[in-house]
């Protein structure tokens, strides 16, 4: 193995060598899931029986008056609440990630935008179990479920999923190191992208401004979640939304992973 | 002769940042830093704290990048800058063992043929599904060296490393090096004990004024 380190970044050498790490991405992600399950009945809590809770709350709240416009409204919300747990809780955990490995990071190398990764990996374990639970609970409620077209939009959604949240947790993780005071400002961030994402309720429904519409439209989560809802409820989705949809993930992927590269040669002098 | 770690007018400028106007400005850590060390020699960094060992280091490692000319390295590097990092406390020491294993490269199925030996080496023995942060400081070491320096790597970097342990562990550790040495591995150690130095270096390297000279042992 030969290798020469300059302050010129050979990106073709790096992609190489990626190979090579696989076993510590998959040995952090699973640092991580342990973490999580280490009390098995706190980790089955905070994968399953929290979405459920915070499910039933906005349906008790706002069953009568927005739930009106949904024939499932317990699945539209927690469909929201499934996806969020990945993008949102996920992304709690990861824009900290290296301020809380300093230690790791800046004694010993690995590619560096592997890190926050693991903590999009391991939310993946959560989100596998409550979609299971999300499947039992569409066929006890009687809903017509088609299974091809659910199969296909799951997995259309996921990998939007996975493409904004990689390049979201690379982005925010890369802007904590250069600028700290953001923690101060990322649960407001957080919570922003909560209320105006589709979660609870459709942002898209009751906005009569077309500017505002569009505006709400820039949440990451409005397609991914109008996708898999497309698949459940066998909603109609315009094939040219969809297009749009697609297209800003992977504009959100490759503009995270851009920033993330060029924050990538000063990140472990600036920790 | 082969040449396993060789530095080319290496510099690395730090940005500070002036704590007064806030304003930054350059700090330069190193300047034109040239050597070469050949394969299997084992190498003393010596200089006074803050001389820029440390960085030195780190940049052999890839950990930062110089801000110019370039060090090419030939060979699997195991960084012991800190022994230990990435070492979990809710965890125990096997699920630590095989992260920080990973993360120093070391193939799963190598490590779980070795992993006797270096529960043996570390002397961790029942200890080994306690969680870490049950172990004491000497023990959480032993548990990284051992795992480290059983890696059998082409180079090891080592930043203040043997003066850590009782006296029967620092033996122990030297051994090792000195093992690992005759086995052909390049050694450049950083440490500030200079009869530790003696017994295992060829030669040494002094870090001043920004920039290395060779000096005795």
């Amino acid at each position: 193995m030969f290798r020469i380190i300059s302050n010129k970044v050979n990106g073709l050498e790096e992609l190489k060598r990626l190979p090579a790490y696989h076993q510590l991405f998959w040995a952090l992600t699973w640092r991580n899931v342990r973490l999580q399950y280490q009390n098995p009945l706190m980790g089955f809590f905070t994968a399953v029986i929290a979405p459920l809770l915070m499910t039933t709350i906005f349906y008790v709240v706002l069953g009568n008056k927005v739930g009106e416009d949904f024939k499932y409204y317990f699945l539209y919300i927690y469909s929201g609440f499934i996806f969020w747990n990945v993008f949102g809780a996920g992304l709690a955990r990861a824009h900290t990630s290296f301020l809380q490995n300093s230690d790791l990071v800046k004694k010993i190398y690995f590619p560096r935008f592997l890190l926050p990764l693991t903590y999009l990996a391991a939310k993946l374990v959560d989100f596998a179990i409550a979609l299971i639970l999300f499947t039992l609970l569409v066929v006890i409620s009687e809903l017509d479920l088609e299974w091809g077209r659910f199969i296909y939009f799951s997995l259309l959604s996921m990998v939007s999923l996975l493409l904004i949240c990689s390049g979201v947790f690379l982005a925010f993780s890369a802007i904590c190191v250069r600028f700290r005071g953001f923690q101060m400002v990322f649960p407001f961030v957080s919570q922003a992208m909560f209320f105006s994402a589709p979660i609870v309720y459709d942002t898209q429904l009751s906005i009569t401004s077309e500017m505002v519409k569009a505006l709400f439209w820039l949440n990451p989560l409005t397609g991914v979640l109008s996708f898999f809802r497309a698949g459940v409820f066998s909603a109609p989705l315009d094939p040219w939304a969809a297009m749009i949809h697609t297209l800003f993930a992977i504009l959100i992927f490759v503009a995270g992973a851009i920033w993330f590269k060029i924050e990538d040669t000063h990140l472990v002098d600036r920790l | 002769m082969q040449v396993s770690i060789q530095a080319k007018h290496l510099c690395k400028t730090y940005q500070l940042k002036d704590p007064v106007t806030g304003r930054p400005y350059p700090f330069q850590c190193l300047d034109d830093v040239n050597f070469v060390i050949e394969k299997g020699s084992c190498v003393g960094l010596k200089g006074q704290n803050g001389a820029g060992k440390s960085t030195l280091l780190k940049i052999i490692s890839n950990i930062i990048r110089p801000s110019s000319g370039h060090v090419s390295v030939k060979g699997t590097v195991a960084p012991m800058l800190d022994l230990g990092a990435g070492f979990h406390d809710e965890l125990t020491g096997r699920e630590n063992a095989f992260i920080y294993a990973s993360l120093m490269g070391i193939k799963r199925g190598e490590l779980k043929r070795q992993f006797d030996d270096i529960i043996d080496f570390a002397e961790i023995g029942a200890f080994v599904d306690t969680k870490l942060r049950r172990y004491s400081s000497g023990m959480k070491f032993r548990l990284a060296f051992s795992i480290a320096s059983t890696l059998k790597p082409d180079i090891i970097l080592a930043d203040e490393i043997l003066a850590i342990g009782d006296e029967e562990f620092q033996n122990r550790c030297l051994n090792r090096i000195l093992e690992l040495k005759q086995s052909g591995t390049t050694i450049l150690i950083v440490q500030h004990n200079e009869v530790l130095l003696k017994r295992i270096c060829d030669r040494a390297l002094l870090l001043a004024n920004k920039t290395v000279s060779h000096c005795s042992v």
